[in-house]
């Protein structure tokens, strides 16, 4: 186990920067989550789409899937939940696999396309339907229909709904069955900002009461705002899992003072290193709490100091560009040893 | 086009739980829903209505000229199967191709991952829903013979009822059958209602001069001619080949390919 944190309480002072192992993951056991994808592979002829894929989703957390389009996100997603067979490996939820579930609305719920709905069939009929395959009473469809805000919209065709209404008709239909893991596909995707903030909340809800969610997102933002964390995917293979505080701290910290020329000055005479930003701050390759250590024994104001850089944003493609580097929990151990 | 939404909190959707035990998905729900799937969208419920008002159409047109035609069921139920039969073969195509076609395919088959089960319980209910409106035409037929009795004022004959009606539902519903075949083959609703309708008549055409005598053991038209004319079991042989080649191999080759399908 590496714990990025213990480093920091030993800087008290300014001492050397430098120090890249501490800046990389958190590890957690491999065994006992929720959903364990164990060597997950895809071939479509010569193309390999998902490459001996291995990570696992614990109770109570969140974990953001990123990836580029194409990078396999969402054939991994589809092998989870039993829409297509892997060419190799294998995926479990509480121990069976998908498709062994005697009934997998009442442990998973699933909303990987918002869209997947027959457009003639009213919002409140297409509960009833699921309602009905998960063994409930037609009342809850009504409740869930009600849960999401779309009570009044029941008796509308879905064809006639907007891309946020057939998502939070998506999200009742995956809740219907009061369900232990979430497995979610874009599931902001449209939604206005009231709509997106809702979805933050209610998956952090589920979270707390012990659920386990596995979502993917292009809302980078979002995914930083929502998820404890992180599996990155690029080319078919994982390129990252980790917390994402973890991964963050590996960006550094972003920090903005009154004199800026000083700060930097100081920063390097404690020998840590500095790179400029698009922006007015400055990246330093140093905890927070270091960089502020440094500004006050400098005397230098500080207008700015935020851990993690410029965010998921700058390293999502620092992941994702060609010829990136492994930044799994494995790897980052073997470094840290 | 949307309405404004009231937000309610987050905890309101989770704040539910649900105590149902968790059983295996029974066979029979899953026949139930496939059913409800047919007649609940606005398609399923035009071509229901256009069948019964087709009947009502064909049937009206008799009585109103109740005079030119002997007024016996046999008579007026070979009004309705040319009219219907055309069209009612066709309820349960849509449900075989619309998974795929709507895109619900990704919503079904999470919520019910064996899919042959889901494919088989759409065929049953294809059958039992053409079965219940083959009930109601065949009531309106009745009642229609009835009235043509009455309006021309002559006896009506009820001759061969029931062997009427016993071929009426064996042929309808091995055309059902055929017609879920292809949808199940060709997951475009379009291309396979049209492929149903047209390969065996293209094929009626061209085979005899390819095959000459032989073509019969695989003209599936002169085996439903025998299932309606009662003569079921006259050249079984050249019928169950028929069969084989135009319902089962379509719904064998159809199926097998739908459980394996990728569904994205």
């Amino acid at each position: 186990m590496v714990d990025v944190y213990a480093g920091q309480h030993r800087l008290s002072s300014g001492v050397a920067c430098g120090d890249r192992a501490m800046l990389s993951s958190t590890t957690r056991p491999h065994h006992g989550g929720m959903i364990n994808v164990e060597h997950l592979t895809k071939r479509y002829g010569a193309q390999l789409a998902v490459d001996d894929v291995s990570f696992h989703c614990e109770r109570g957390s969140i974990t953001g899937f990123l990836g580029p389009n194409g990078a396999g996100k969402s054939t991994t997603l589809r092998m989870t939940t039993g829409l297509t067979p892997p060419t190799g490996g294998r995926v479990t939820i509480d121990g069976r696999r998908f498709v062994d579930l005697p009934n997998p609305g009442r442990l998973v719920g699933v909303m990987l396309d918002a869209a997947a709905q027959h457009a003639g069939r009213t919002g409140l009929e297409t509960l009833k339907l699921s309602a009905q395959l998960l063994d409930l009473p037609a009342r809850r469809a009504v409740e869930m229909l009600e849960a999401v805000g779309l009570a009044d919209a029941g008796g509308r065709r879905v064809g006639n709904y907007s891309l946020g209404m057939r998502q939070r008709l998506g999200i009742a239909s995956a809740l219907m069955g009061d369900p232990a893991v979430l497995i979610l596909d874009e599931p902001a995707n449209g939604m206005d900002p009231e709509g997106i903030r809702w979805m933050r909340l209610l998956l952090r809800d589920f979270a707390n009461r012990g659920g386990t969610v596995l979502l993917s997102s292009h809302l980078l933002g979002e995914v930083q705002a929502t998820v404890d964390r992180l599996v990155v995917i690029g080319r078919g293979r994982i390129v990252a899992d980790a917390q994402l505080d973890a991964l963050l701290a590996g960006q550094g910290t972003a920090v903005r003072g009154l004199d800026q020329p000083a700060l930097v000055a100081a920063l390097q005479a404690a020998g840590c290193a500095v790179r400029t930003t698009d922006g007015d701050a400055v990246r330093v390759d140093a905890p927070a709490e270091q960089v502020g250590r440094i500004a006050l024994a400098a005397g230098q104001v500080l207008l700015e100091l935020r851990e993690g850089g410029d965010g998921l944003e700058d390293l999502f493609f620092e992941l994702t560009s060609s010829g990136a580097t492994s930044h799994s929990s494995d790897s980052a151990a073997a470094v840290a040893a | 086009m949307s309405a404004a939404i009231i937000v309610p909190e987050a905890a309101d959707v989770l704040g539910t739980s649900v105590s149902a035990p968790i059983r295996r998905q029974r066979f029979g729900t899953l026949v139930r829903v496939e059913l409800r799937k047919m007649t609940n969208t606005r398609s399923g419920r035009v071509l229901l209505i256009i069948i019964v008002a087709l009947a009502a159409a064909v049937l009206g047109w008799k009585v109103a000229h109740a005079n030119d035609w002997p007024v016996t069921f046999e008579n007026y139920n070979m009004a309705t199967s040319l009219s219907v039969g055309f069209v009612l073969p066709v309820i349960g195509l849509p449900a075989m191709t619309s998974e795929w076609s709507q895109r619900t395919a990704l919503t079904t088959f999470t919520l019910s991952p064996r899919r042959l089960r889901v494919f088989v319980a759409k065929l049953i209910a294809a059958l039992a829903l053409s079965a219940a409106v083959l009930v109601v035409t065949i009531a309106m037929t009745l009642g229609a013979t009835a009235l043509g009795a009455a309006v021309s004022g002559r006896p009506a004959s009820y001759d061969g009822l029931s062997g009427d009606i016993r071929a009426t539902i064996v042929t309808t519903l091995a055309q059902v059958l055929m017609a879920a075949s292809f949808g199940a083959l060709i997951s475009m609703t379009a291309v396979a209602v049209g492929a149903f309708i047209a390969a065996p008549t293209v094929w009626a055409s061209a085979a005899p001069s390819l095959l000459g005598r032989s073509s019969r053991w695989l003209d599936i038209f002169a085996t439903y001619d025998r299932l309606f004319s009662q003569q079921a079991t006259s050249h079984w042989p050249q019928s169950l080949t028929s069969a084989a080649v135009w319902i089962v191999l379509p719904m064998t080759v159809g199926l097998a390919r739908n459980v394996r399908r990728e569904v994205k």
